[in-house]
C-alpha cells in the first residue's frame, strides 16, 4: 500500500466533477482576453518583446485575481466530496493509514493547481501564437520562446500560492460547510488587498494571501525571493496544523 | 462457539467527560456467526460499531478483531473487513463500478472482483448510471457491494435495512444468510428493530443505555422469553382463584389476574385447578410476548 493507490483513488473521485471545468475555464480568461484586446496600442506594445508581454500581463491578472480564487474553490471542492456524500466513514474505515490518507488528499490540490498552470501556459501559448498569426506586425517568428521566463513565472507563481492553498487545505478539510472556507478565502484576499493597497501597511508582504499578487507588483520585486520562502513556510505550518486537527478531531461526517 | 473473530473486554466511550455513552462493553463474535447486535435508537450501536472500525480511539477497555488489537493492527484488520455504517457511503456523481474502483486498489483486489460483487447485489446490469439516479435500495445494495469488495471475512453492516420498503428488507435478509452461508462470511448486523433480525441472526446482543444487557444464541434469548410469559386469568370468582393459585404469586389487574409461567404445560394445569375448584374460568389467555415483546421489556427494563 502507497500514497500513489490512495491518490489514485482520490483523483478518481473528481470525475465528472465541476473543478475540471472550472479549471479549463479560468486557464482560458486570460488567452481570451489577450485575444479580444487587439488595438493597435496592444500589438505595438507585444511587438517590443510578445513572449515576455503577454507572460507579464497574463501573469499579473492570474496571480492578482485568477489563481487565488482558483485555489479556495479547488480546496474546498474537494473535500465536499466526502462532507456532501457522506463518505467520510468509509474512506477513513478503509485499509489507509491516517497519514496516506491526507498526503494523498494534499497532492490533489496540488497536482490540479500544477495541471491548471500547465494548461495555462499551453493556452496562452496558442493564443500568442494564433495573435502572431492574426498580427503579422508582432513578427512573432523574430522573437525566440524564452524558456527562462517561463520556468521563472511558473515557478513563481506555484510557490507564491502555496501559503494560501495550505490554508485553505485546512480549512477545507475541516469544514463541513461549503460557504465558510469560500467566505474566509476571498475575504482573506480581499483584506489582503486592502491592507496592502489602502492601509499600506508594512508587514503585508508577510500575510500569505498577500503572496500571490505582491509577487508581481514592481515595487516589492526585491522582496520576492523572501516571500516566497514565507510562503511554502506558512505551508508546512497550515499543513502540519491540518494533519494535527485530522487526525485528532472527532469523526467527520 | 468457533474461533473468536471479535472481541470487545471492558469497553467504555464517553464523547463528554463524566457522560458515559458506552459502559464496560464486553461483546464476542464467533466465526461463522451472524451477530444481531440490537438496541433502541442511542442506546450505543453506532459508538460501539465506530470504535470497532477505528473510527472513534478506544478509551477504556480492548478491542480484538481476529486476534489483533485495534490500537495497533488497524490497517491490517480493515483489511480483512467489509462495512456499511449508517447511510450508504457513495459518491453520487460516479457510477456502481467508478464507486467499487475507487476502493479496488485500495484493497488490492482484481479487477474482476468488481463485477463479481455487483453480480452478488445484483447491479451487474446497471451499467453508465450515476448512483444519483439509483434507488434508495439500490443504493443500500451498492454500499453492501463495496462492504463485500475486499473479500471480508468479517462484515460489520450499521442498520442496513434503514430505509428499505419490507420487499427490500426482505431480499437483504436473504443477501445476508446467502453471504454467511456461502461465502462463510461472519456478519454483525446492528438494528433498532429486533423483528428485522431475528429470522437470519444466529446470536443476538442486546444494548441499551450504552451497557450489554444480554448476549447469547437465538435459542438463549427464546428461553428468557419463556420464563417471562404472563398468564391472564378472569373466573367466577378471582378472590378464590387468586387463593388457589398463591403457589404462582398472583397479581392483581382490574377484573383479571396475571400470573407467569414457564410453559403451556403450567397453561393447562393452572386451567385443571380452578376447574377442579368449581370456578368457571372465562379467561385464560398468554400474554402475546414474542422476542419483539421480550426485547422491549429488556431495553425498558434497563432503563
Amino acid at each position: 500500500m502507497n500514497i500513489a493507490v490512495s491518490f489514485r483513488s482520490e483523483l478518481l473521485k473528481t470525475k465528472r466533477t465541476s473543478i475540471w471545468y472550472a479549471c479549463v475555464l479560468i486557464a482560458l480568461v486570460v488567452p481570451v482576453i489577450l485575444l479580444l484586446d487587439g488595438d493597435k496600442e496592444a500589438i505595438s506594445r507585444l511587438a517590443a518583446g510578445p513572449w515576455q508581454r503577454v507572460y507579464q500581463s497574463g501573469g499579473q491578472m492570474l496571480n492578482i485575481l485568477l489563481l487565488p480564487l482558483l485555489t479556495v474553490l479547488v480546496c474546498t471542492l474537494l473535500p465536499q466530496l466526502e462532507y456532501r456524500n457522506n463518505t467520510w466513514k468509509q474512506v477513513l474505515s478503509s485499509p489507509q493509514t491516517y497519514v496516506q490518507l491526507f498526503l494523498a488528499k494534499l497532492a490533489l490540490p496540488l497536482f490540479i493547481i500544477m495541471l491548471f498552470l500547465l494548461v495555462f501556459n499551453c493556452v496562452l501559448v496558442f493564443a500568442t501564437v494564433l495573435l502572431g498569426t492574426i498580427y503579422p506586425g508582432i513578427r512573432l517568428s523574430q522573437h525566440a520562446f524564452d524558456w527562462n521566463v517561463v520556468l521563472r513565472f511558473n515557478g513563481q507563481t506555484f510557490a507564491a500560492i502555496l501559503g494560501v492553498l495550505g490554508f485553505q487545505f485546512w480549512m477545507g478539510l475541516r469544514s463541513r460547510s461549503f460557504l465558510l472556507p469560500i467566505g474566509l478565502g476571498v475575504g482573506l484576499w480581499i483584506l489582503s488587498a486592502i491592507l496592502a493597497f489602502e492601509y499600506k501597511w508594512a508587514h503585508a508582504d508577510k500575510f500569505p494571501f498577500a503572496f500571490p499578487f505582491l509577487s508581481v507588483y514592481p515595487k516589492y520585486a526585491a522582496k520576492v525571493p523572501m516571500m516566497l520562502w514565507y510562503s511554502a513556510g506558512y505551508f508546512l505550518l497550515f499543513v502540519v496544523l491540518a494533519f494535527v486537527d485530522f487526525r485528532f478531531r472527532k469523526p467527520k461526517g | 462457539m468457533g474461533d473468536i473473530i471479535l472481541q470487545t473486554t471492558g469497553l467504555c466511550h464517553s464523547y463528554t467527560k463524566g457522560t458515559p455513552t458506552l459502559t464496560d462493553i464486553d461483546l464476542t463474535v464467533g466465526q461463522g456467526q451472524i451477530y444481531g447486535f440490537l438496541g433502541p435508537n442511542g442506546s450505543g450501536k453506532t459508538t460501539t460499531l465506530s470504535l470497532l472500525l477505528g473510527l472513534l480511539p478506544v478509551q477504556k477497555g480492548t478491542i480484538h478483531i481476529f486476534g489483533h488489537d485495534i490500537r495497533t493492527h488497524r490497517v491490517g484488520i480493515l483489511q480483512k473487513l467489509g462495512s456499511l455504517v449508517e447511510a450508504p457511503s457513495l459518491y453520487s456523481h460516479l457510477t456502481a463500478k467508478e464507486n467499487l474502483q475507487l476502493y479496488r486498489n485500495v484493497y488490492d483486489v482484481p479487477q474482476s472482483r468488481i463485477d463479481e460483487v455487483l453480480k452478488i447485489v445484483g447491479l451487474h446490469n446497471v451499467t453508465g448510471k450515476t448512483v444519483k439516479r439509483f434507488s434508495l435500495g439500490m443504493k443500500q445494495r451498492l454500499a453492501i457491494a463495496l462492504a463485500l469488495l475486499p473479500k471480508p471475512e468479517l462484515l460489520i453492516l450499521d442498520e442496513p435495512t434503514n430505509g428499505l420498503d419490507p420487499n427490500g428488507i426482505i431480499e437483504l435478509r436473504e443477501l445476508i444468510k446467502t453471504l454467511n452461508r456461502e461465502e462463510g462470511i461472519t456478519i454483525l448486523v446492528s438494528s433498532h428493530i429486533l423483528s428485522e433480525v431475528e429470522k437470519m441472526v444466529t446470536h443476538v446482543g442486546i444494548i441499551a443505555r450504552g451497557q450489554m444487557i444480554f448476549q447469547g444464541s437465538l435459542p438463549e434469548l427464546q428461553g428468557l422469553q419463556q420464563g417471562q410469559s404472563i398468564l391472564q386469568i378472569h373466573t367466577s370468582n378471582n378472590e378464590k382463584a387468586s387463593l388457589i393459585l398463591a403457589n404462582y404469586d398472583p397479581e392483581w389487574l382490574p377484573e383479571t389476574l396475571w400470573v407467569r409461567v414457564q410453559d403451556q404445560q403450567e397453561v393447562a394445569a393452572i386451567n385443571r385447578l380452578l376447574i377442579g375448584n368449581d370456578l368457571d374460568v372465562f379467561l385464560l389467555q398468554p400474554k402475546a410476548n414474542d422476542l419483539e415483546q421480550l426485547f422491549i421489556d429488556l431495553t425498558n427494563d434497563s432503563v
